[in-house]
């Protein structure tokens, strides 16, 4: 098994990534940690079983890798499943075009608030937070020291950071439009329409480590009819 | 709750992975109060910044609710992103954008697994010791259920 999640931590399993001490643990992290990167046909890396002991499952420094490849289009377009962020899934191409468009206005300053810049809707700190998700799947328990969310999200923004602002965001919104064209966004997400997570994430329980008070109404309350 | 949880996007936007936590309760603050405002949630906005000058103690209670359901909502995030990861490693024929990842990005055709359970990959991390770390990870799993 490779990646924890709710039923399968509920049958004590654990993911086989471990905590990546091994080379071989470490050839797996790096993949499943870059998931978002990989690139099929690289001379450097590969999952092709006859690549298997001659090169990497990934390599962090080959020349060619992407920025983002479809699957994080692929998690971006589930987004109307997603707890609090239903509101903005995008509904039509014209939604799809604010999305990949609009900025967050500055928020000024007042006596008891702090002042924000502009930010992007599809920011940088956005899409690293889902690149820090992915190197987190394995990883069932929010307490789980193996999961270094910070530092995932850390090594994602930086890497991101190194593209210049206008270039990336423009990068973003081509690989968002290819890929909604090809998969037009659904005009009711979040509706019953997307069957397979139903008895996938959100059917299962906790992780064991509630809040403090385990307000789980309060979620309910949160997440509900946006 | 449920009339601001659409600020979650923006704060997400503007701090990324600890959104859901304390330690962003500036930002969380300045974003609330401006969603507040710009959209007249329960008609408070002329009055948001007044009542605000007065007392601090219903802002406190808002953003202690917000960061208590944003707890949630970010462990819901990670349980759907491992549930598209491990359909990766599973047959997903009928599944048009799971079949498209697969192709594009993996070179596997038809929605197979990107990793077969037959590649050596797979078994050999299948036959990995399960190291103290592990070990101690099952003991405690055990003792919970």
């Amino acid at each position: 098994m490779l990646i924890e999640t709710s039923s399968s931590a509920k049958d004590g399993e654990v993911t086989g990534v471990f905590d990546g001490t091994t080379e071989l643990q470490k050839n797996w992290l790096d993949f499943i940690v870059n998931l978002l990167h990989y690139k099929k046909g690289s001379a450097e890396y590969g999952i092709e079983p006859v690549k298997y002991l001659l090169k990497p499952l990934y390599c962090k420094t080959a020349g060619d890798n992407s920025v983002l490849n479809d699957l994080f289009c692929h998690i971006f377009s589930t987004m109307g499943d997603w707890q609090s962020l239903r509101r903005f899934a995008p509904r039509s191409m014209a939604d799809v075009e604010t999305l990949v468009t609009s900025d967050f206005p500055a928020i000024e300053a007042t006596k008891h608030s702090i002042e924000l810049p502009r930010a992007s809707y599809i920011s940088k700190h956005f899409v690293a937070y889902i690149e820090a998700l992915v190197g987190a799947a394995p990883y069932f328990r929010t307490t789980d020291p193996r999961m270094k969310v910070d530092a995932r999200f850390t090594k994602a923004f930086k890497d991101l950071d190194k593209q210049e602002d206008q270039r990336f965001f423009q990068y973003v919104a081509r690989k968002l439009r290819a890929w909604f064209t090809l998969f037009p966004p659904n005009p009711s997400p979040g509706a019953g329409g997307n069957d397979e997570f139903e008895e996938g994430p959100g059917a299962g329980g906790e992780d064991g480590e509630l809040d403090a008070d385990g307000d789980e109404e309060e979620a309910m309350a949160l997440s509900g009819g946006e | 709750m449920r009339r601001i949880a659409p600020a979650t996007f923006e704060i997400i936007a503007r701090s990324g992975i600890r959104w859901h936590t304390a330690a962003n309760k500036p930002i969380i603050i300045s974003v609330l109060r401006n969603y507040i405002i710009d959209n007249d949630i329960d008609g408070l906005a002329e009055h948001y910044d007044s009542m605000r000058d007065r007392s601090d103690r219903g802002e406190k209670i808002m953003v202690t609710k917000f960061l208590r359901s944003a707890q949630h909502a970010a462990r819901q995030h990670r349980e759907y992103v491992a549930w598209i990861i491990d359909r990766l490693f599973e047959p997903t024929p009928n599944e048009p954008q799971m079949v498209r990842v697969k192709e594009e990005v993996f070179g596997v055709a038809g929605g197979a697994p990107i990793i077969q359970p037959t590649n050596d990959a797979m078994m050999d991390l299948r036959n990995q010791p399960k190291g103290a770390q592990c070990s101690h990870l099952i003991e405690s799993l055990e003792y919970s259920f």
